[in-house]
């Protein structure tokens, strides 16, 4: 046992100490599981007081979606702090705290008729706080846009404990700097978000999903292109060739969602611009079957281009060649309305340094690699090229000691 | 000022943009909020980015304090140089830069008055959804430092989730251009924290705007009530059932009859004591459907008479009743106080009842137009700012309001910002620790304290913390 482990148990119970694998090459790292906020915040104290570096983390689900920090003393998990601390039906907002996973947030909101942006992948193993401190968007992206414009405030512990708010729970309001803006994707580099308040949507009275086949790619960004330009607004609009989903290589479906009275018009407006198209009534379980096939970065390798939405045809184009030229296998899986590319890798990633560096090159994609035990050689995100000395001094602001996520997790 | 220091500014931007003389400084001596007021020792209006960074250099080095400054409309002191100063102005960068129709941006000058954007992308079948009642003069620069609301921000959300980039002159001179509309930032979302930031982490030259796509159909309905309750509660009941109006707007009698009797008249009824606002949209079954539901709501709730916009015209000209509300009430005193709070959907009668009792327990006249579907509320105190007694009783309102609103669970601001103004409340809502935070992140940003010093952190919170107390950095020179 080590000498870290030992005083987290000391200080909490043997109950609340466990281990956090990080896969190959990285020994694993005791992981703390405070019971409440005051527990989490005696660890951080302990932690100033020792000079340990933390890794904040929710469920772990999220950690292969950075590279696992070098030189980390233990992790911090927030998963027991999973209480919904007040739903407001009348006023259509939620606060929970960060360790709640966000299935049960979801069914929470679902209970009095309203819908959970982001809509995740695997929501029972992924945590609120998880989700928002990696900056992950839900599937409904495209019709409920990013995660951090639904966050409304949080509580948050800073590096040596003390607990801070911003924000509220209001759905509108602009009293103080919009500082949960910057915890949102800051990867546990700068606080522990310890409870979070979001803004909920209308539940969908309907939701169906139509779909079209196409033999090529190009053909299917060209149908998704129509449909963009129809007067509707769809959930999700997904291009994919992953083989779980049945029929031609490629598929493009259209998820539809709201009242019944426009679910069904713009059912027909859609399935009139796509050839082939089928309806698929139950929209609810394909919509959750589609949102899934989001590679797991715990469990798989994975790329996540973004490029602007007018780029996406040319940047998929290059992006496949550039791995079948090495030889990768790949199938991908597309939001074209929103520009984000997942493309899942085969396992066996000899080379992808250089790959990940000729995607790089593609004008306006965005690149980042996905998976738990990455070789070196790469970032695995992109890195900042703007604005890095004033993230410096903001990550100086907010952790003076560096305690958080050190060798930066945003860069190296 | 220092000769040297004015000369090598006036080189940086001609005479046309720098603004010396008592007299024309007069104007920038405060925003909308004219209960504080300091003429600046200097205006700057560069042209440009580039002019910008000059001026930022040279103000840097002089150790100058700087206040941005947009049109001036902020209601909340924001652009108010009490501390003395130079105000840094964007009324010359005032270009369209870039419209993008099938990305569906559009890349501005800070300067662009906001109405002036949804023109020209209109013919691209686009708009720019934040719509202040300002929106004629307000430009975008001071929209993204305020986080601006406006009536259709119920459906579309207030400015922070229209922008896609920003291009900002640090306080030191330097550039941090984001302007390029990312998918997710790279590395910390500086563009959101610095949205709502009012001034003081730098100055934004350049803002990249998300664009909308116009909608296929809209209805404008006007719901008369007898009472103001009634009309709280049929949007508080709204809200419950998870209608989807793209707005919802409460007007109460007295703002009735003010716009009724000016330039802006509507057709509002004067007799009826309070009339909603509502607009659907989307496709035709959609909108349909929607009217129907809320008209049902509002049936339950006594609405005397509804009336629907017919035509554009007809819809223009209930908007514009609302959107001149503000500048209507000049008719009921010469000096009007906006209050602008925040409360929980489903108190919105219960603290407009209260609010009104406040301004009338201390003898003012309050008024009521706001947007209800936010539950952002403005009472509205018609004064006089020659009588100082008055204005007291009105400051004395304004904060009991907010602490009425805070104590149900508000906030202090839902759009104006903190500014001048509500400083010192702010530590209603934030604990002396998370009060520090904010200090500490503005200091990362700017770590002498020069840009718009005196705003949003209450003063007890600088004096105890800042290692550099804004008082010491105050005025053109420390
Ligand atoms: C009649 C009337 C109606 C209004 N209605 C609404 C409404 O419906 N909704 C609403 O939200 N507000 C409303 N307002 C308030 C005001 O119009 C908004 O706050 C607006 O965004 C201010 O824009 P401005 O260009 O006038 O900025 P200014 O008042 O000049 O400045 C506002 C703040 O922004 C800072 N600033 C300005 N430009 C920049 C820049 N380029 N970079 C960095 N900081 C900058 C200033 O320092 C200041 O702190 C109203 C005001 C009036 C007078």
């Amino acid at each position: 046992m080590t000498a870290v482990r030992a005083r987290l148990e000391a200080l909490l119970g043997s109950e609340a100490v466990d281990e956090l694998t990080l896969g190959a090459g990285h020994a694993p790292l005791p992981m703390v599981l405070p019971p409440g906020e005051a527990e989490l915040c005696t660890v951080l104290e302990l932690a100033t007081h020792e000079g340990w570096r933390v890794l904040p983390v929710g469920a772990g689900s999220r950690v292969g979606a950075c590279r696992p920090p070098a030189g980390c003393d233990l992790a911090l998990s927030t998963r027991r702090l999973d209480a919904i601390v007040a739903y407001e039906p009348g006023d259509g907002t939620l606060t929970a705290q960060a360790g709640t996973p966000m299935a049960h947030v979801a069914r929470t909101a679902a209970g009095g008729g309203h819908h959970l942006s982001p809509d995740v992948a695997r929501p029972a193993a992924t945590t609120l706080g998880g989700v928002l401190a990696s900056g992950a968007s839900g599937f409904d992206r495209l019709r409920h846009g990013p995660s951090r414009w639904h966050v409304l405030g949080t509580r948050i512990a800073e590096a040596d404990g003390t607990v801070t708010q911003s924000g509220g729970r209001l759905v509108k309001n602009v009293t103080g700097y919009d500082l949960h803006r910057l915890y949102c994707g800051s990867r546990g580099s700068l606080c522990v978000i310890l409870e979070a308040s979001l803004r909920l949507f209308p539940l969908p009275e309907r939701q169906v999903v139509v779909r079209a086949p196409f033999s090529e790619a190009d053909a299917g960004l060209a149908a998704a292109r129509v449909v963009a330009a129809l007067p509707v607004a769809p959930v999700a609009v997904v291009l994919t060739d992953r083989p779980e989903v049945e029929g031609a290589p490629w598929s493009v479906e259209v998820v539809l969602g709201g009242r019944a009275a426009r679910v069904a018009w713009e059912c027909g407006e859609v399935t009139a611009a796509l050839p082939n198209a089928t309806v698929i009534d139950d929209g609810v379980v394909r919509a959750a079957f589609l949102r899934d096939l989001e590679p797991d970065p715990s469990s798989a390798h994975a790329l996540r281009i973004t490029c602007r939405p007018s780029k996406a045809a040319a940047v998929l184009d290059r992006a496949r060649s550039v791995l079948a030229a090495v030889g990768f296998e790949v199938t991908s899986l597309l939001h074209p309305g929103v520009a984000t590319i997942a493309i899942a890798l085969p396992q066996g990633l000899e080379g992808l340094a250089s790959v990940v560096e000729e995607l790089r090159a593609i004008e306006g994609a965005r690149v980042c690699v996905q998976g738990s035990d990455l070789p070196g050689g790469f970032e695995p995100l992109e890195r900042p090229t703007v604005g890095l000395d004033l993230m410096r001094r903001l990550r100086e602001a907010l952790d003076p000691h560096g305690r958080f996520a050190p060798d930066s997790v945003l860069w190296g | 000022m220092d000769d040297a220091l004015l000369g090598a500014l006036r080189d940086v931007v001609g005479d046309e943009g720098l603004i010396g003389d008592a007299v024309r400084r007069k104007p920038y001596e405060c925003d909308g909020l004219t209960f504080h007021k300091r003429a600046p020792e200097l205006v700057l209006l560069p042209a440009d980015t580039e002019q910008t960074v000059r001026c930022m250099r040279l103000l840097s080095k002089a150790g100058v304090c700087v206040v941005p400054r947009g049109a001036g409309t902020g209601l909340a002191g924001g652009a108010t140089p009490l501390e003395g100063g130079v105000v840094v102005g964007t009324s010359r960068m005032r270009r369209v830069l870039e419209i993008d129709e099938v990305d569906r941006f559009a890349r501005v000058e800070a300067g662009l008055v906001n109405l002036d954007l949804s023109r020209a992308c209109a013919g691209h079948g686009l708009f720019y959804a934040p719509d202040p009642s300002s929106q004629m003069a307000c430009t975008i620069g001071g929209n993204v430092a305020n986080n601006s609301g406006g009536p259709h921000c119920f459906k579309y959300g207030a400015t922070t989730r229209h922008i896609l980039g920003l291009k900002i002159v640090t306080p030191e001179g330097e550039v941090i251009d984001l302007s390029e509309p990312e998918v997710d930032p790279l590395g910390y979302d500086l563009v959101g924290l610095f949205v709502g930031s009012e001034g003081m982490f730098g100055l934004a030259t350049e803002v990249t705007t998300r664009l909308v796509p116009l909608p296929e159909v809209t209805e404008t309905l006007l719901a008369i009530f007898p009472s103001l309750e009634a009309c709280c509660d049929s949007v508080t009941e709204i809200i419950a059932a998870r209608l989807e109006p793209s707005a919802i707007e409460i007007l109460d009698q007295m703002t009735i009859r003010a716009v009724e009797a000016s330039v802006y008249a509507a057709g509002y009824p004067e007799e009826a004591e309070a009339v909603l606002l509502l607009e659907a949209e989307g496709s035709a079954a959609e909108v349909d459907e929607n009217v129907a539901d809320m008209r049902a709501v509002l049936a339950r709730h006594g609405v005397l008479e509804e009336r629907r916009a017919r035509d554009e015209r007809e819809r223009a000209r209930l908007w514009a009743g609302r959107k001149g509300a503000f500048g209507a009430m000049g008719r009921i005193a010469p000096d009007l106080y906006v209050a602008d709070v925040v409360v929980p959907r489903t108190k919105l009668r219960e603290l407009v009842l209260a609010s009104t009792e406040i301004a009338q327990a201390r003898g003012l006249r309050i008024s009521n137009v706001f947007h209800a579907g936010d539950g952002n509320l403005h009472p509205n105190i018609s004064y006089d700012r020659r009588d100082p007694e008055e204005v007291e009783r009105v400051l004395d309102a304004g904060r009991e309001i907010m602490k009425l609103c805070v104590a149900a669970g508000g906030s202090l601001s839902g759009e104006h910002g903190i500014g001048l103004e509500k400083r010192e409340e702010m530590e209603l809502v934030f604990d002396p620790p998370s009060l520090e935070t904010m200090l500490r992140v503005r200091s990362a940003w700017d770590d002498g304290g020069r840009m718009n010093p005196g705003k949003l952190i209450p003063v007890r919170i600088c004096m105890e913390l800042s290692t550099r107390p804004i008082a010491a950095v105050g005025g053109a020179r420390p």
